[in-house]
């Protein structure tokens, strides 16, 4: 299904972040992948703080006089759907490209809806880029630590 | 489909906010609020007497000496704490405006934001009120000019915009040191009590502000009192004008009155089409076209028949695909109309449309709504084309979301068109040219201009503007204009000896 309006696209990015978050701590609280703990730690901290700067921007910079999400054209729900969570007895490298994943699904959803609302809604679309620029970086924190598990 | 949590559950009794505290209405007549979209009933209005009203004028009166003597940085520090609180409670506040109004989340998120930035406008009073000075007017003697506030204003509000429009006026007022009343709608008088509800929470001294609920009674005491200095409306041109502007003139008040309108949005040849549909579809039909700046008649300039078919295509195509529904569910785009009888004022239009002879080429009668909801109040987007200026859905406000296409020639028989109207509230532009755009802007007898702009809302520090029957009295509401409406310019002429 289509994003049809800002609010819908903006209910499913705090949904990604805290489902996100609920990942990291739960995999972090594990003892099995204690090697991934304070890296998981710190992405689940930052997944916070780019949440809130979202949507303090969002709830700052939001007007009543929005184009009935047409900017949104193309951008669909499934296009950014996650697999199911890893169960807690999975190999670390099925946990690590797990977060890949996730890592990979944020940061298309965060670089789209950037592009998309820029004419519009530059100040909204400034913070999703920044998510997503991050969320690159973070991706390539976890291959890096995928890498040294050899 | 996500559904938002509903902030009412259950049916709440509201009462009037006098001097501090909250007190019952003495009346026995009430009126029930009913979500327009769900049709529940989630709370009931007292429609409040004389004796009401004459409390909070006694409160405000009394408040008023000791508040005018607050210094304006003391009075901007109540208004900021009342911005943080907004600001906590930004989606509780946005939500009840979506149950009592029926417009789309967004929407009332935007319409909190923007009452928000007036109350941050206001704060900067230190500045905004200053006066103004210049030494040896004649030898030794200097002159200047002090603002002075007046005393005991009030707002008179409309329904479309229950949270906003009382906060064009009561930050500038209360910010300048005068007493305020709020008289919300008695259709959608929720959003103003929760702010009242902030108000209360932000510690403002009893009787700086105050809420009392009603109707026409109430409106003729306001209008009457020796003790009111001035009245901020916002409504209908009829009442505005007839009632309203007469009224409070005629009882020595200073009066804005912010009335109905018929907007034109007019489409050059040259402009750049598809983001020219988005916008006008917006303008038109945003808010189920119950606000003052929405687009009624679109004017599409030229003699190309081809060129007119494409736009019209297009447009018809976007308001087939508007999705109606429940404004907490956030895939809707269209919320209801705010009542069954605006609802069937707008059915009305429709038919007279019909009957006079213009092409429906979108019945808006016909019409899908997602979710499962009674559809008494709600209605597609209507497209009428080959409508001609003197057509009465070309004339009158219908305010709800009906699109009358007419056809020019030229830009001067566009703005001929426009300048006809008996309303001035806002016109825009969509062009290419910069040549024609400043014609437009130069020539165009409306308060609001659009360029490329769907809806020409002014910013909190820009005037509301508005002219003809749009606007009577002198200054607006918002930013410079409120704080001249709410003090008295006074001179001083200084020697010492």
């Amino acid at each position: 299904m289509g994003f049809t309006t800002l609010s819908s696209a903006l209910y499913f990015y705090q949904n990604l972040e805290d489902f996100t978050t609920r990942f990291y701590e739960k995999f972090a609280a594990n003892e099995n992948y204690s090697a991934l703990r304070e890296l998981f730690l710190d992405l689940a901290r930052d997944n916070i703080k780019q949440k809130n700067t979202v949507l303090r921007t969002y709830q700052e910079a939001i007007t009543d006089i929005l184009e009935v999400g047409s900017s949104l054209d193309g951008m669909r729900e499934e296009d950014y759907l996650i697999p199911e969570m890893p169960v807690e007895d999975s190999d670390m490298k099925e946990v690590l490209n797990y977060a890949i994943t996730l890592e990979d699904c944020g940061l298309r959803f965060c670089l789209d809806i950037s592009k998309k609302i820029r004419t519009l809604l530059t100040d909204i679309s400034r913070p999703f880029e920044s998510a997503g620029k991050k969320k690159g970086d973070r991706k390539n924190r976890l291959e890096a630590a995928l890498r040294s598990l050899g | 489909m996500v559904l938002l949590e509903e902030p009412i559950k259950s049916s709440v009794t509201l009462r009037n906010y006098v001097n501090g505290e909250w007190v019952e209405a003495e009346t026995n007549v009430w009126r029930q609020i009913v979500n327009p979209a769900t049709q529940k009933v989630i709370g009931r209005v007292p429609i409040s007497g004389s004796g009401d009203l004459e409390k909070a004028v006694e409160a405000a009166a009394e408040a008023y000496p000791e508040w005018r003597r607050t210094p304006p940085l003391t009075r901007a520090r109540h208004l900021y704490r009342l911005k943080n609180l907004m600001e906590e409670h930004f989606e509780e506040l946005s939500r009840v405006c979506v149950m009592e109004h029926g417009k789309v989340i967004d929407e009332a998120r935007g319409e909190t934001r923007r009452a928000i930035e007036n109350i941050e406008v206001a704060c900067g009073i230190p500045s905004l009120m200053m006066g103004y000075n210049l030494e040896d007017i004649a030898k030794d003697i200097d002159e200047y000019v002090i603002r002075q506030p007046l005393g005991v204003f009030a707002c008179i509000a409309p329904f479309n915009f229950p949270l906003m429009v009382p906060l064009w006026f009561m930050p500038y007022a209360v910010a300048t040191g005068n007493t305020y009343i709020i008289k919300p709608s008695p259709w959608t008088p929720l959003s103003q009590t929760k702010i009242m509800e902030l108000i209360d929470e932000a510690g403002f001294p009893p009787g700086v502000v105050n809420m009392i609920h009603g109707d026409a009674e109430v409106v003729d005491v306001i209008l009457k009192h020796s003790q009111i200095k001035g009245v901020s409306f916002v409504g209908s041109t009829p009442i505005g004008r007839d009632v309203i502007y007469k009224q409070a003139a005629a009882h020595g008040k200073r009066v804005q009155a912010q009335c109905g309108a018929k907007n034109f949005i007019v489409v050059m040849p040259d402009t750049v089409i598809d983001q020219t549909v988005s916008s006008i579809i917006t303008s038109f039909f945003g808010s189920t076209g119950q606000r003052c700046l929405s687009g009624a008649n679109l004017v599409v300039v030229g003699k190309d028949d081809s060129y007119h078919q494409r736009i019209l295509e297009k447009i018809v195509d976007s308001a087939r695909r508007i999705r109606i529904g429940y404004g907490l569910d956030e895939a809707t785009q269209m919320g209801p109309m705010q009542s069954e009888d605006r609802k069937k004022r707008v059915v009305g239009y429709i038919e007279k449309g019909i009957e006079e002879g213009a092409r429906i080429v979108e019945d808006g009668r016909d019409f899908s709504v997602m979710g499962e909801y009674p559809d008494n109040c709600f209605i597609g987007a209507t497209i009428f084309d080959e409508v001609t200026p003197d057509m009465t859905i070309a004339r009158e406000e219908i305010f709800g979301p009906v699109m009358c296409v007419i056809r020019t020639q030229d830009l001067d028989e566009a703005i001929e068109m426009i300048n006809k109207s008996n309303y001035g509230n806002a016109a825009t532009i969509f062009t290419s040219n910069g040549r024609i755009a400043r014609k437009f802007q130069y020539e165009v007898e409306c308060g609001n201009i659009g360029i490329n702009i769907g809806i020409a809302a002014p910013m909190a520090f820009f005037p509301f503007s508005g002219m003809k029957d749009s606007f009577f009295g002198d200054l607006h509401g918002q930013g410079l204009e409120a704080i001249r409406f709410f003090t008295e310019s006074k001179v001083v002429i200084q020697r010492w000896f």
